[in-house]
């Protein structure tokens, strides 16, 4: 049966990678959904979060929840924001956030456990890194698949990422091990990370470009 | 290999203790051990080793305060979001005297531990360091288990003054103990925890990432530093995130506040430019 999906690009995809918002749009099309955008959609509220302004937090949250409202797939391309709005806003407006919550998928999650895909026909004959610890179990098993991609290793990491199972901080450290590494391209799942090590990137003089997971899987 | 969440415990139940053989420690090695309150008194500290050396210190005390401020925050202040600047050492007046920020101190081995991103720092005449009195740890070998979390690509460590037939390190070592209402935050069932924080950042906004952190000191950080900021948002981040919602509650107001951003974008503010057009424009325009 047809899934219908609708997407939820949150606010840093929309104003600052709208490339991935498209490449996902596209995937989801691709593997038989019926994709739409709601142009209601503003942002999570995760910034307002973690700086400890619960109070606007519930308020952006709960915009959140009545453009969504009867959604039947929310679909996200940031794990971020995913767990900000499956884990988070239940603790702030309740029982009524929790039922759309349960509804929000990370993008890759989606495509494995929902729409039952590991194989979307790409192609990206790349050398890549792989960022990103959260969500990794599926990216990795669409990545496996994906045609021509080589992944490098990313040396061995003994800092608090390996330790605590979290994603490594973009220190100058990192940057000079993704360089060292031969890598053409970085892939990531979360969309602020992957702006941070952009900028990191850029910052150096280094030619290894950023993408979305989306955008990998969307290329042929 | 104990776990650090286990040490930190450990070490705050038994601090006076490991300050006292720190002291003894440091003291013999050369080094000279002083507790001061608040960082105006150790402003007052430094000015006046300053002026018995006859360096002249730019901006005066307050100029210093404003330094150690930097090098040692409060761990309230660190923990509601505003992390400490990545300074490892600043130097007062060229090379007579450095100031630094302690990560760790280690009470067996009477160390100091420096870790920042900072290499080649200037190696002052006369060393200067700031600690919380919260940084101790036991041994030497604790730092196999907690210097891998708080990274930093330069690490060195003091244990006093420079000695005959060594070729560098201060002529003169200061390790200012802050107590800066640790030792109320001790006192205080609810909160002392806070004091196991080695300042390892993840939990921070923006590294945090919305990600469930785990804090390596157990920490219970789903509540207690975001009381913190829930206590006392920022003043900025006050009317910032009022603001805020009050755009992300409007889509149009929203998709107004973007257009505005890329109208007025400046390189200067260092931060990845936005994209040429929106998503959502891209969106509407794919659909016609």
């Amino acid at each position: 049966m047809t899934k219908r999906v609708s997407l939820f690009v949150t606010c840093v995809v929309d104003q600052l990678l709208p490339r991935a918002g498209l490449a996902m749009a596209e995937v989801l099309t691709q593997v038989g959904c019926e994709v739409e955008f709601r142009p209601a959609q503003t942002c999570c509220g995760r910034p307002a979060y973690e700086a400890g302004c619960r109070e606007q937090a519930k308020l952006v949250g709960e915009h959140f929840l009545a453009s969504f409202a009867d959604a039947e797939f929310i679909v996200t391309p940031s794990t971020s924001c995913a767990s900000m709005l499956r884990k988070r806003l239940p603790e702030l407006s309740g029982a009524a956030a929790r039922e759309t919550a349960a509804r929000v998928w990370e993008f890759s999650r989606f495509l494995v456990e929902i729409a039952k895909v590991d194989d979307v026909g790409a192609r990206f004959e790349h050398s890549v890194v792989v960022q990103d610890a959260e969500g990794l179990n599926c990216g990795h098993r669409l990545l496996s698949h994906v045609k021509g991609l080589e992944q490098l290793p990313l040396n061995d990491w003994t800092g608090s990422g390996n330790l605590w199972g979290r994603s490594e901080p973009v220190t100058p450290a990192l940057v000079n091990r993704i360089v060292a590494s031969g890598a053409s391209h970085v892939i990531g799942m979360e969309t602020e990370r992957l702006l941070l090590l952009r900028g990191a990137l850029q910052r150096g003089g280094h030619a290894i470009e950023t993408v979305h997971l989306a955008e990998v899987l969307a290329s042929r | 290999m104990t776990k650090p969440a286990e040490i930190r415990a450990h070490v705050l139940a038994n601090l006076d203790h490991y300050l006292a053989e720190l002291e003894k420690q440091l003291t013999g090695q050369g080094g000279t051990v002083v507790y001061l309150r608040s960082a105006d008194e150790a402003a007052d500290y430094i000015e006046l080793l300053a002026r018995e050396r006859e360096v002249r210190v730019t901006g005066g005390a307050e100029g210093i305060r404003r330094q150690i401020e930097q090098l040692e925050p409060r761990l309230e202040d660190y923990l509601k979001g505003e992390p400490c600047v990545a300074v490892e050492s600043v130097a007062i007046e060229g090379s007579g005297i450095g100031l630094a920020g302690a990560a760790f101190l280690i009470a067996d081995a009477g160390a100091i531990c420096l870790a920042g991103e900072r290499t080649g720092a200037a190696r002052p005449r006369v060393q200067v360091v700031l600690a919380g009195i919260e940084k101790v740890l036991p041994r030497m070998r604790d730092m196999a288990v907690f210097l891998p979390l708080v990274g930093g690509s330069d690490v060195r460590f003091l244990t006093g003054p420079r000695r005959a037939g060594e070729l560098d390190g201060p002529e003169e070592l200061y390790l200012i103990l802050l107590d800066g209402g640790r030792s109320e935050l001790l006192a205080n069932q609810e909160k002392r925890d806070l004091l196991r924080c080695v300042r390892c950042g993840d939990c921070l906004p923006g590294q945090a990432g919305g990600r469930a952190v785990t804090c390596p000191v157990a920490i219970d950080i789903e509540s207690l530093p975001l009381l913190l900021r829930e206590e006392a948002p920022a003043e900025v981040s006050g009317w910032k995130f009022r603001l805020w919602g009050f755009v992300m509650g409007r889509p149009r107001l929203y998709e107004f506040a973007g257009q505005m951003l890329r109208a007025f974008w400046r390189e200067q503010w260092g931060l990845p430019a936005p994209a040429a057009k929106t998503f959502r424009q891209l969106w509407r325009e794919g659909k016609k």
